[in-house]
């Protein structure tokens, strides 16, 4: 398995969020599915440049660049999770949202990083856990922070 | 029912870029995939100059081969003892001494006055790993050819190289053998 399978995975992901936001529309910001392909095309971009300058590249770097793609797209799927149950309001809608997309998105990823780095893993498993928690934690918040506290303080309830 | 034409065309169009940004992007990662990668590096296993070698021979590029012009005497064996090492600084591998080219070559009146050029690779030890053996007959040349042997790692090897001229032959002739060393991992 290359590194840019991750970055394969990421576009894959960006690409099922985005036809699950369009089909609900109406609780999304209207643009979200556009941005989100757009999102999957900076994955595509992504593995093309890791083609071109295969010879460039050492392993160790393609590998931090396409997981930080990965994470960047899950950090989307679980901000539009947390979006739907904290700023939506929608309970019932969020909870099927994280058990076909966010759960799933997250087990498969773990599943294959930890596969990736599995003879690593025992040395460097807690900083890949704290760098990986600290990335989705802070785009969950960087994104949708402010609607994010007013949800939480109880704000305007939409359903 | 224009709301809910206009959400199915919207649809349709995310599904058709999905589909196309997704086939393209497996493409590549698989094109990716079959793409193999070479990279020059410096060889691990390399000809070094020995106790015995001349200055007017010459080490190739990266010591992967050299240029030897031995000298041979009449109706009598030369020895050289140890004009060239062959060090392995990498892992262990398979070798195995190759001939590049001998001249003068094969059809040429000069082959006849040597009758034979050996070189004899020996371990760390001074046991025989194998050998090129250059024998004449007339004016041809027989060249000759050597299977691969373990070389350990960081082991330095020894080529020693033995020569014969045949009984009349004229002091003015000279030959050059290039040989390279072929690995294997």
């Amino acid at each position: 398995m290359l590194p840019e399978f991750f970055a394969f995975l990421g576009v894959d992901f960006f690409v099922v969020t985005s036809l699950s936001t369009c089909l609900l529309e109406d609780d999304f910001p209207k643009g979200m599915p556009y941005l989100l392909q757009a999102a999957a095309i900076g994955g595509y971009v992504h593995i093309l440049i890791s083609k071109e300058f295969l010879a460039v590249f050492a392993d160790y770097m393609r590998f931090w660049y396409c997981f930080l793609y990965l994470a960047v797209a899950l950090g989307f799927i679980v901000a539009l999770n947390v979006y739907l149950a904290a700023v939506k309001k929608k309970w019932t809608l969020a909870k099927i949202f994280s058990g076909a997309i966010a759960f799933p998105a997250i087990g498969v990823s773990a599943f294959f990083v930890s596969t990736y780095i599995g003879p690593l893993l025992e040395l460097y498993i807690l900083q890949v856990a704290m760098l990986f928690t600290a990335i989705v934690l802070a785009l969950s918040l960087t994104v949708f922070s402010p609607k994010l506290l007013h949800g939480l303080r109880g704000g305007e309830k939409h359903e | 029912m224009n709301r809910m034409f206009n959400r199915s065309t919207k649809m349709f169009i995310l599904t058709l870029l999905s589909v196309a940004i997704v086939s393209v992007s497996a493409l590549t990662y698989f094109s990716l995939e079959m793409q193999s990668v070479v990279s020059v590096t410096g060889a691990a296993v390399e000809f070094s100059q020995g106790d015995d070698w001349d200055g007017a021979w010459t080490l190739g590029t990266n010591n992967t081969w050299c240029d030897i012009a031995p000298s041979a005497y009449p109706n009598a064996t030369l020895t050289y003892d140890e004009p060239v090492n062959l060090t392995n600084s990498g892992a262990a591998v398979q070798i195995r001494l190759r001939t590049i080219s001998i001249t003068p070559a094969s059809g040429q009146p000069q082959v006849s006055n040597f009758t034979f050029i050996n070189f004899v690779l020996h371990d760390e030890t001074g046991a025989i790993q194998g050998s090129l053996n250059f024998t004449t007959t007339g004016d041809t040349w027989s060249t000759p050819s050597m299977s691969f042997q373990t070389m350990d790692a960081s082991d330095e090897w020894y080529i020693s190289i033995q020569t014969k001229a045949a009984a009349g032959a004229t002091g003015s002739t000279s030959v050059n053998i290039k040989i390279a060393v072929d690995v294997q991992e």
